[in-house]
């Protein structure tokens, strides 16, 4: 459809242009094909610094409410970013004469947090996961953290931190040896500042 | 030489020179390529050693084979082929535990430089589910159109889905009687998966059992022993 758009576009351009008119009207959809990951509202966007635009939570793709002329230039930028968030867009400028209307990518990325845990009574190695992400925690140990780090120096998180608003649910994959865990609280959604450790409210207690 | 195969380029012409030259009218031509994964993010494809053996890929128009072992990261057709010939790169049989598709599979010796079938690997996934039984049928209002007033039952894997996955019952599935149901993103071989009750139906208190596991299946074998049960709740 949009291509359709694209193509009656040109098509009324190349007329206008023989006939020696000069200019033509707005008449092409200026569309970001692709949005990802972003979960909430507060970003906009403006196109050639004009006015900026509000685009919905959830939003998968965004038409520009005005349309623009063929062979005119456009510029794309993201003038507000959502809160807690970091958008970034791709192939955002060109002509429109020339650009592919599949081409415009915005994708987003929630800030992410630790989630920290205390544990009580634990004996041997038990592992716990959150999903796909699995975490050992090494005997006697008093508090575990879902987040990897490498071993670069500052250390990096490299799995385990969740973002902001996205729900997590501990479950245990291998109980210790000889004893029997239970998770407290293991649910829930990751809140603005995260979980840290001193106000963590999950439990892991063993018997 | 079968001609009728050929397009006419530059790189032909001076393939054909190649093989007037040096080998006496007949270049041969290796097939191989590397084995790639492709990213997550990108959509890339990406040089990755191939995790499991057992892959054999045959040049089906000759019936040439090759083993792939684990931690390969390119291959290559034990014998090469002359100019001129088709080929065709097909997996007869895929690596363990994961499923494989050679890329620009097939073609004509010479109609480029060199031939490169790279086989692009991913690892097998697996549906994760099982019965649903007690769950209440939801409640509406009395607006038009009707809008649902009770809680739905919202199960979620860990944080692998930013959002939950609603569970409901099946249309023409009454109240409370079991059915099937499984997380809508299946979860690859090796992963392991946690699936926890985040929102409990209006009237009804549920429990997962066998939820926690790690993907140990064998190719095509779902994951089916997921149970959850409600029992309805006073009040």
């Amino acid at each position: 459809m949009k291509n359709m758009y694209l193509r009656t576009g040109v098509a009324l351009a190349c007329a206008m242009a023989l006939n020696g008119c000069g200019g033509s009207d707005p008449d092409i959809v200026l569309r970001v094909a692709q949005i990802t990951g972003l979960n909430r509202t507060g970003m906009t966007l403006t196109n050639n610094g004009g006015t900026p635009v509000a685009v919905g939570a959830n939003a998968s793709s965004f038409n520009f409410p005005e349309l623009v002329e063929a062979d005119s230039e456009f510029k794309i930028e993201i003038a507000t970013q959502p809160p807690n968030a970091v958008c970034q867009i791709f192939n955002g400028s060109g002509n429109v004469g020339s650009f592919t209307p599949t081409s415009i990518v915005i994708t987003c990325k929630i800030f992410t947090y630790d989630l920290f845990g205390k544990v009580e009574n634990l004996k041997k190695p038990m592992v716990i996961n959150n999903g796909s992400v699995r975490v050992t925690i090494p005997a006697a140990a008093t508090s575990f953290t879902l987040t990897t780090f490498n071993t670069a120096v500052p250390p990096v998180a490299v799995s385990g931190q969740i973002p902001e608003d996205v729900p997590y649910g501990l479950t245990i994959l291998e109980q210790p040896e000889g004893q029997t865990c239970t998770i407290i609280n293991g649910s829930g959604v990751m809140p603005k500042a995260g979980i840290p450790l001193a106000t963590t409210p999950i439990v892991i207690r063993c018997v | 030489m079968k001609l009728s195969f050929l397009r006419p380029t530059i790189i032909l012409a001076a393939i054909i020179g190649i093989a007037l030259t040096a080998c006496g009218g007949k270049a041969q031509f290796d097939i191989g390529g590397d084995m790639v994964a492709r990213d997550p993010v990108t959509g890339a494809d990406v040089v990755t050693p191939l995790p499991f053996g057992g892959l054999v890929l045959t040049n089906s128009k000759n019936g040439a084979t090759v083993s792939i072992p684990a931690n390969a990261r390119n291959y290559k057709f034990p014998s090469a082929i002359s100019y001129g010939e088709e080929y065709a790169v097909t997996v007869s049989t895929p690596p363990d535990n994961m499923v494989c598709l050679p890329l620009n599979a097939s073609d004509t010796a010479g109609r480029l430089a060199t031939i490169k079938v790279n086989v692009r690997c991913g690892l097998l996934d697996f549906a994760v589910g099982g019965t649903v039984t007690g769950l209440p049928a939801p409640t509406y209002d009395t607006a038009t159109p009707p809008v649902m007033t009770s809680k739905q039952l919202v199960v979620i894997n860990g944080s692998d889905t930013t959002t939950g996955a609603i569970i409901a019952l099946p249309t023409g599935t009454a109240a409370g009687a079991p059915f099937q149901w499984s997380f809508p993103v299946r979860v690859p071989y090796g992963s392991s998966y946690g699936l926890t009750i985040q929102t409990q139906p209006t009237g009804a208190f549920c429990t997962i059992v066998n939820g926690v596991g790690t993907v140990r299946q064998a190719r095509g074998v779902e994951i089916t022993n997921v149970n959850i049960t409600c029992v309805a709740t006073i009040g």
